[in-house]
């Protein structure tokens, strides 16, 4: 019996607190996929939190028969991510933390320039590529696991992140290209 | 930089968004509060305001209660009182 199923187990007798452990194990990479799919930060922490409610609401229909606890908790924030993209048909991704400085002015310069340049490439993907691209690249999930949650074939799923991949790489040489 | 190397620092840079401090602390705040007071209630307490609520079964218990602070007689009283017309 793994780790979650346990915990969730605890749950489903009355321990509300033990679910306090699937939100810290699950929030990094929850909150991951939705900044990246949803523009702004403040609602992706409100999509975050409505997740894992909406989880622990419906802990008592999960089957761990059917499929792991993280692929049931990402389809909900895959719906939920795509039921707030139709409220608010918004392209454009959330900001992210920046990272340490670890370069020049002229470098860090250059590379702001360029990671907007991917970030507008990623937005601009179709959003099954993007899903798709997020969940394995970003969150660091399986084909099969991406698979289950997008309710697709495992085949699909590769398609569907190679044509992202080229797409970034192609920007990305656009981007090379054009700074030289 | 060469592209792969900016490939990868991108994606590193996009997958280290972070919950803020005290995400979980809300997000079990939040699923408390949708629970209501029925989970701070004992659950004694809440069997026995649903049976009161009944009316048959307060009046049984209202007349147990006499019985048993009466005594001998009380019992016999609640018994007649208690027997089916």
């Amino acid at each position: 019996m793994t780790e979650d199923h346990e915990t969730i187990l605890r749950v489903r007798s009355g321990d509300t607190d033990a679910f306090r452990f699937l939100v810290r194990r699950y929030e990094r990479p929850l909150v991951c996929m939705i900044r990246n799919m949803i523009a702004n930060p403040q609602t992706c922490e409100d999509i975050a939190q409505d997740v894992f409610v909406s989880a622990y609401q419906a802990l008592g229909t999960y089957d761990p028969a059917r499929c792991r606890f993280s692929t049931w908790l990402f389809t909900i924030a895959r719906n939920k991510c795509l039921n707030a993209l139709k409220r608010k048909s918004a392209g454009l991704m959330a900001d992210v933390p920046e990272r340490p400085d670890r370069h020049g002015p002229h470098d860090r310069l250059a590379e702001k320039e360029l990671f907007e340049h991917l970030d507008a490439t990623l937005a601009a993907l179709p959003l099954e590529q993007k899903t798709a691209f997020v969940l394995s690249e970003l969150v660091g999930l399986s084909g099969v696991e991406i698979s289950g949650i997008m309710n697709v074939p495992v085949g699909t799923i590769r398609s569907r992140l190679s044509r992202a991949k080229a797409a970034l790489r192609e920007s990305l040489s656009r981007f090379a290209g054009g700074d030289a | 930089m060469n592209d792969e190397n900016a490939y990868e620092a991108w994606k590193r840079s996009r997958s280290g968004a972070e919950a803020e401090e005290g995400f979980a602390d809300r997000v079990m705040k939040e699923i408390r509060r949708l629970q209501g007071p029925r989970e701070t209630t004992p659950v004694g307490m809440r069997v026995l305001v649903r049976l009161l609520s009944n009316r048959y079964v307060a009046a049984a218990m209202l007349i147990l209660a006499l019985a048993l602070a009466m005594g001998r007689t009380g019992l016999l009283v609640a018994f007649i009182l208690a027997m089916p017309e």
